[in-house]
């Protein structure tokens, strides 16, 4: 009788084992396959439409554009236009299209750009601003339109705050009314 | 002289500096100031602008040169005051106008009035006045 019990008890044994065998192949297996579905997905590109970005804090900024194309680590973007306020600085920019590179903070604004600040406009086709050093700059023909000045030149540089930079300049100052 | 006040400045620079806080333009390397008949070249030159942004003084250092219709002067550095519409020449300063030379430390020139002022610090005032020559009918009777 207990020898019955016995083998009954180590078929039972033999069973579990096999069991929790099992088990643990269908784990392995199944974690094996899911990484390799992981692996096939590529994040291909996230579309937003009218994005309205907007950001409160040390830097206030609102960033409006038609469409916000992601695509790995760039962000490109259709007739964007940010609002830009930190204590009394306010800076509007605007452009046909804009590519921002997540991993180096850098913006690149293209085609029609125009940056307003004060009483100051500034026209280009093509500016970088490194969101990180918070300065602008290119290399392409640069227009500068206030009330009485109109300044063109080439290599634009400003700390986006008082200071603008401009090389082979011609300036012209109107005279009194 | 009122339409000269509404003649633009024109200011061709190799490079430009510009600080909206503070109203001044800084342009460097061959700078070249154009207003009306009167030219200002120099190394650099500084534009002050008032709150309105209208020129309010403009300072010229290094190889200062200037000319307004037959006056000409050069200096190491010059200044040009709108609200006493005077231009400063400092420095080894001389001003021209056809032969006639005046050479001094500090040249002060009121354009409107067409007055220069000369100081002397280290260097001796000179002036040549060379006198017109006669050319009148007289003498050329007496040659004929």
């Amino acid at each position: 009788m207990i020898k019955k019990l016995r083998n009954k008890l180590k078929k039972g044994f033999l069973f579990l084992i096999f069991l929790l065998f099992i088990a643990f192949l269908f784990d392995q297996l199944n974690n094996y396959i899911q990484e390799l579905d992981l692996s096939k997905i590529e994040y291909k590109e996230a579309v937003i439409n009218d994005i309205i970005l907007v950001s409160k804090g040390e830097k206030d900024y609102i960033l409006v554009a038609k469409q916000a194309v992601e695509k790995g680590r760039e962000i490109y973007m259709k007739e964007p236009n940010l609002n830009y306020k930190k204590n009394e600085d306010y800076i509007n920019i605007s452009s046909k299209n804009a590519v921002y590179r997540k991993d180096t903070g850098l913006l690149t604004l293209y085609e029609d750009v125009v940056l307003k600040k004060d009483d100051l406009n500034v026209y280009t086709e093509l500016i970088n601003i490194d969101t990180q050093k918070n300065i602008a700059f290119n290399d392409r023909k640069t227009y500068i339109k206030s009330d009485k000045i109109n300044i063109e030149g080439i290599n634009l540089w400003s700390d986006l705050k008082e200071n603008i930079k401009l090389e082979k300049t011609i300036t012209y100052i109107r005279g009194n009314k | 002289q009122e339409n000269k006040k509404s003649e633009p400045v024109i200011i061709n620079a190799d490079k430009l500096e510009y600080n909206n806080k503070e109203k001044v333009a800084i342009y460097t390397g061959n700078v070249d100031v154009k207003k009306g008949n009167m030219q200002l070249k120099a190394d650099i030159v500084k534009i002050f602008l008032d709150e309105k942004s209208d020129v309010s003084r403009i300072l010229a250092i290094g190889n200062v040169w200037f000319q307004k219709e037959d006056k000409w002067g050069k200096a190491k550095e010059g200044e040009y005051i709108k609200s006493q519409d005077m231009i400063i020449l400092r420095g080894d300063a001389e001003l021209h106008q056809a032969d006639n030379v005046v050479e001094g430390d500090e040249i002060r020139y009121i354009i409107s009035e067409e007055k220069s002022f000369v100081d002397k610090k280290t260097k001796r005032v000179r002036t040549i006045f060379f006198p017109k020559e006669k050319t009148d009918g007289k003498e050329n009777k007496q040659s004929k």
